[in-house]
């Protein structure tokens, strides 16, 4: 089953194309990586399904619904939630308030009920609270609580981002480099967190330069260059697929 | 501050100032009491949008549209305080929201500077259009006091200085209570989170045009509601009692106490009040004291006075 | 005529205009002294004007440099420490435009100043309308300030380095770009602005300390039609309100601020940020 496809998507920046003529499909359940080298557009791809830019042309469908142009909160009520590849966080909150505040789109009742303190908007708020206790659970993050996040260690910022794409309840995430800049035990929770989730029933779309990670993560890769799709399969083909060799040829960091 | 000593705190404070009265027969001191309840409560409501991250710069004219309204409705129909003060909020409350939906397409600076030209537009309507009806830059005047209200076999009567005080401070604790209860509700994290990263609210499902359209819309109609106890106080109003410069002193009474506590923009509004109110011995150079004032306590503390107290507080335990 | 009246208020809204822009561009902050640096400026060219006898001219030239030395002052001791507190640093700029203001009423006392027959007062005729010929002198000086400045920000490497930064703030700062310096020269350049806007506009009308505050207004409506953070945006506000304003005196006094709105919510409609702004 198809969760999402692009048809012919395309983003221009006055004369810069950084996105052009992309189809890409994800199935259900399924790890995809979105690689490339740099400037390849793979930040602007994820924006674009993510409803933080707007297409110049082309049609993203998210479980068989056309959602192009749409604005991100909407999209995140319809199940696609994301993280970014700088750690965006509220940073003058603690980790448990920035979880429970990503519950927020998860709540039944209207802000309002919280303001006159009814009883359902209570029972709710339990609920809510029990929900984000054992996502920081899982993640193994209990301990950072009650820490503000502008004062966490970068891989623990990280963590978090996860978490509170995760209490949006998404159907779909979309990772943005879940993996820059974390040390080795780091990349081990990360890679186990991210194979829990797809326990889970999420899908996933992942963005990433660690070749390691996304050779041994995900089912199938899809490679852009310059905005364009140039390779497409599981990670053995494309391991020996010249295209992507030349593509890659310029930036030795990075080793298959 | 301990947290549950805070609760006896404020009760007592508002067990002393429900008796003050009692306390002074002078006019002075309550005429001071009364415009340190307007401008507390005025400056909570500015402090409503301010949660959501942006400062409205024509709040000013929200005011002058609730002064205007119960001034005309009293006036010239002859309606009750009592009826025209909820047109007036109905009144601003829709204002705001047709100016609002617009506005809050644009983010700070530039809502700044928008909701500043609108202001100011309602103001320039206020002196320049209509002058038998709006009374033009001379404003009006006579604007009555409440009437009266028979309970029982008992009539309060509402046309002296200590009935507005009463009414100015039970409309603050009106405001005091919603504040408080919007912090603590959703509704109060919500618009705390859009204030800090609008655009990861989008991303976690918040509709930010929604919400800060809302959060303009109640703000504004604290300003309208601000104008009808104005107008009654004052009897007499005119399109210079609303221009940004108001707006300003709002946002200096906010700044200086602290914008993120809710107690914060009320020590403003007391502390810098009384301060101006006895630098007023020394003449022209009154100004000159209080902007030096200004200065040094934000270049200290930028973030506010009680902001400062609350974060050495904890600092301490 | 309204040509010229559309010229005059232009290139004035752009005088005191843009130094606000460029200011905040540099900064973040909104200063709020800005009219009340116009005002000194005024009474600088006044007084050296009318007690020194300094020609006209000079006495704006002097004037500029007046303002841009207290603005580079009041940056070092106040601004700087505001740089992670706009809003606060806005209120200290409230506060220092209050000092200001008041210590020019004690000091300079409150009546307007003239400038006694710094601009010819004759009228002449061209293209077959009578024009007086102290606006004629305003619009031309205005113009030769404005085409300087653009010159600076254009040709000299101080003027790119403002242009970079005000474009991009954190890829000029990792090119080395020293930005205590830049922000001094905005901040000179801005006062300069100011200083000159206050001399040619209390030569035509007059100075006195509380002038400053009525002008801010405009700017602000020049700065939120062409945009934030752009000289060029300055420049296509002041001429938009300019025109649009001298269209509506002559028509009738009532149409022009209605106008204006009109102008400033079809605005919002389409480009919030303003012409050419951007953050």
């Amino acid at each position: 089953m198809v969760i999402l496809r692009t048809q012919n998507l395309s983003k221009h920046f006055g004369g810069l194309s950084a996105i052009n003529d992309v189809d890409l499909s994800i199935n259900e359940r399924e790890i995809l990586g979105l690689i490339g080298p740099n400037g390849s557009g793979k930040t602007t791809f994820l924006n674009l399904v993510n409803g933080l830019d707007k297409p110049s042309a082309g049609k993203v469908i998210f479980q068989g619904e056309d959602i192009t142009g749409h604005p991100s909160h909407v999209l995140t009520k319809k199940g696609i939630s994301r993280t970014f590849q700088q750690n965006v966080l509220f940073k003058m909150a603690t980790v448990w308030e920035n979880v429970l505040i990503s519950h927020e789109i998860n709540y039944r009742g209207s802000p309002w009920e919280s303001f006159f303190n009814l009883s359902r908007s209570r029972i709710e708020e339990k609920e809510v609270q029990q929900s984000s206790f054992n996502i920081l659970e899982e993640m193994k993050l209990l301990a950072w609580k009650d820490r503000l996040c502008n004062n966490l260690p970068h891989g623990i910022q990280r963590m978090v981002g996860i978490a509170v794409a995760t209490a949006v309840r998404p159907k779909l995430m979309l990772l943005d480099e879940p993996f820059a800049g974390l040390n080795l035990n780091e990349i081990g929770n990360m890679a186990s967190q991210i194979k829990r989730l797809r326990q889970n029933g999420v899908t996933i779309l992942m963005v990433e330069h660690r070749m390691k990670a996304v050779m041994e993560l995900c089912d199938r890769i899809v490679v852009l260059n310059f905005g364009r799709k140039i390779a497409e399969g599981i990670p053995e083909e494309i391991r020996n697929n010249e295209e992507v060799i030349k593509a890659y040829l310029g930036d030795r960091t990075h080793a298959f | 501050m301990n947290k549950k000593l805070e609760p006896v705190i404020y009760t007592l404070l508002a067990l002393f100032l429900f008796t003050l009265p009692l306390y002074t027969k002078s006019q002075y001191f309550i005429t001071i009491a009364i415009f340190i309840f307007l401008y507390c409560f005025m400056s909570l409501g500015l402090r409503i949008i301010m949660k959501v991250g942006e400062v409205s710069f024509g709040y000013a004219a929200f005011m002058c549209i609730g002064s205007y309204t119960t001034a005309l409705l009293t006036t010239k129909l002859h309606l009750s305080f009592w009826v025209t003060w909820m047109i007036a909020c109905a009144i601003t409350a829709l204002v705001a929201f047709l100016l609002g939906s617009l506005a809050v397409r644009t983010k700070g600076v530039h809502f700044f500077l928008v909701t500043l030209a609108m202001g100011e537009t309602i103001r320039l309507i206020a002196m320049n259009w209509n002058a038998p009806l709006l009374g033009g830059p001379q404003g009006i005047y006579g604007i009555p006091s409440p009437t009266p209200i028979t309970l029982g076999g008992l009539t309060i009567k509402f046309d002296s200085r200590v009935a507005m005080y009463f009414i100015a401070l039970v409309v603050l604790v009106m405001v005091v209570l919603v504040t408080w209860r919007l912090d603590r509700s959703r509704i109060g994290r919500i618009w705390d989170v859009i204030g800090q990263d609008d655009r990861l609210a989008a991303v976690i499902g918040i509709n930010v045009y929604w919400h800060k359209l809302v959060s303009f819309v109640l703000s504004s109609t604290v300003a309208g509601l601000g104008g009808v106890v104005f107008a009654h106080m004052m009897t007499y109003i005119s399109p210079y009692d609303f221009t940004f410069f108001y707006t300003m002193q709002l946002l200096v009474y906010i700044v200086f106490g602290g914008a993120a506590t809710f107690i914060g923009p009320m020590v403003g509004v007391t502390f810098l009040m009384i301060l101006s109110e006895f630098l007023r011995k020394f003449g022209p150079y009154e100004l000159i004291f209080y902007g030096f004032v200004i200065i040094l306590v934000l270049r200290f503390i930028p973030e506010g006075v009680v902001s400062w107290i609350r974060g050495n507080l904890i600092r301490r335990q | 005529m309204i040509i010229i009246n559309g010229l005059v208020l232009s290139l004035t809204y752009f005088l005191v205009a843009s130094g606000l822009t460029i200011v905040f561009s540099i900064m973040g902050i909104i200063n709020f002294a800005h009219g009340a640096i116009i005002m000194l400026g005024g009474m600088v060219a006044y007084y050296t004007f009318t007690f020194f006898g300094i020609n006209f001219y000079f006495s704006i030239i002097l004037a500029m440099a007046a303002t841009a030395m207290i603005s580079v002052i009041l940056k070092r001791v106040v601004f700087d420490y505001f740089a992670k507190f706009p809003l606060a640093g806005c209120i200290a700029a409230v506060g220092i435009g209050m000092i200001i203001q008041q210590g020019a009423l004690i000091g300079l006392g409150g009546e307007d100043k003239v400038f006694v027959n710094a601009l010819p007062v004759d009228l002449i005729k061209m293209f077959g309308i009578t024009i007086s010929l102290d606006r004629i002198i305003i619009v031309l000086v205005s113009f030769a300030i404005m085409i300087g400045m653009l010159i600076f920000l254009q040709f000299t490497k101080a003027g790119l380095i403002i242009r970079a930064t005000t474009q991009e703030p954190i890829a000029s700062q990792l090119c080395g770009v020293n930005n205590g310096y830049v922000s001094a020269i905005s901040m000179a350049l801005g006062g300069a602005l100011a200083g000159a806007a206050g001399a040619l506009l209390g030569a035509l009308f007059t100075v006195s300390p509380y002038w400053g505050e009525s002008l801010i207004l405009k700017a602000f409506v020049v700065i939120i039609i062409g945009g934030l953070g752009s000289v060029l945006g300055a420049i296509l506000g002041s001429f938009i309100l300019g025109f649009v304003e001298s269209i509506g005196i002559t028509i009738s006094g009532y149409i022009t601020f209605v106008l204006v709105f009109v102008l400033i919510v079809i605005l919002l409609l389409l480009r919030p940020k303003g012409i050419l702004g951007h953050e």
